[in-house]
């Protein structure tokens, strides 16, 4: 499992260690800083007023785009790699999961409702929901085209030429890819998107990457034939 | 929300590869800090017992 052989690494004493980690401190700092302004800068990008009417499948029959909302004024979609022709969602897109599931409640508490929408039917959903233990809501839109709106499915036509993702022009290959969007309810009902990330631009949503990146190995993924290569399913480790 | 600023995509671009540099840099120097030897032994309690 583990590739990267840590040999003599830099040993010091308490003193020079805690010098050194204050100077690394400085550049936390920096990090830190230009987070904030880039977050508010995000928030300060111009929105789209959202015109169509999706209609959603769930547990609870249809569902609105206005619905999802749950009353509240924000809304954060995941964007779930799950074909209607597949049996299991995607292994990267459940490790994503695992990394949200549980917040809901939290942010239901700053105005914001979080959900994840995939084209499969919302009955695999629900299985699939089930056996992972998750209990985010999870809804399908594969009778709309809110996947191909926001450029995280394309159609067999569409696969033949360059797809448009994550704001370029790729040979994907893929019907479905990851990606996150949000939205915005005005208290007059008028929806806007706001914003969407996708590929890196969600990395960062991934906690357990950021505690990996703590650690000597880092995420250790420089040998393996693409990064995410030994991420399973939590229920798959052992197999 | 009324006063809402319109800012361009690509000055918002331009900011965000700047902080992709600093993460990657970030990353690099935690990685070349260096350690300090633990040399207590610190025991710990759980409910397995002592560990």
């Amino acid at each position: 499992m583990t590739r990267t052989e840590l040999i003599k690494h830099k040993v010091v004493s308490l003193n020079e260690w805690l010098e050194a980690r204050k100077q690394f401190l400085i550049q936390e700092k920096e990090f830190t800083r230009l987070r904030d302004q880039l977050s508010r800068q995000r928030r300060n990008l111009p929105w789209v007023k959202v015109e169509k009417n999706y209609v959603f499948d769930g547990p609870g029959g249809k569902t609105t785009l206005a619905e999802l909302f749950e009353g509240r004024g924000q809304l954060v979609v995941y964007h779930f790699m799950f074909a209607p022709d597949w049996n299991e969602g995607c292994p990267s897109c459940s490790f994503w999961a695992d990394n949200f599931n549980g917040i809901g409640i939290h942010l239901n508490h700053r105005d914001v409702t979080m959900i994840a929408v995939s084209r499969a039917p919302w009955e695999k959903l629900e299985a699939f929901k089930r056996r992972m233990g998750w209990n985010f809501k999870w809804f399908s839109s594969g009778n709309n085209d809110f996947n191909y709106d926001y450029h995280v499915s394309f159609t067999p036509e569409a696969l033949k030429s360059q797809v448009e993702y994550n704001y370029g022009k790729w040979e994907k290959g893929y019907s479905d890819l990851p990606g996150l969007s949000i939205f915005y309810k005005d208290g007059d009902g008028n929806i806007f998107h706001t914003y969407s990330a996708y590929a890196r631009g969600i990395d960062i949503l991934n906690t357990a990457y950021n505690y990996l990146d703590l650690v000597p190995k880092g995420r250790d993924e420089d040998e393996l034939q693409f990064s995410m290569e030994w991420v399973r399913y939590h229920d798959k480790y052992d197999e | 929300m009324a006063a809402h600023i319109t800012e361009t995509r690509e000055e918002w671009l331009a900011a965000r590869l700047e902080l992709l540099e600093a993460e990657k840099e970030l990353a690099r120097r935690r990685q070349e800090l260096p350690w300090v030897r633990v040399d207590k032994e610190y025991r710990f309690d759980t409910d397995e017992g002592r560990a």
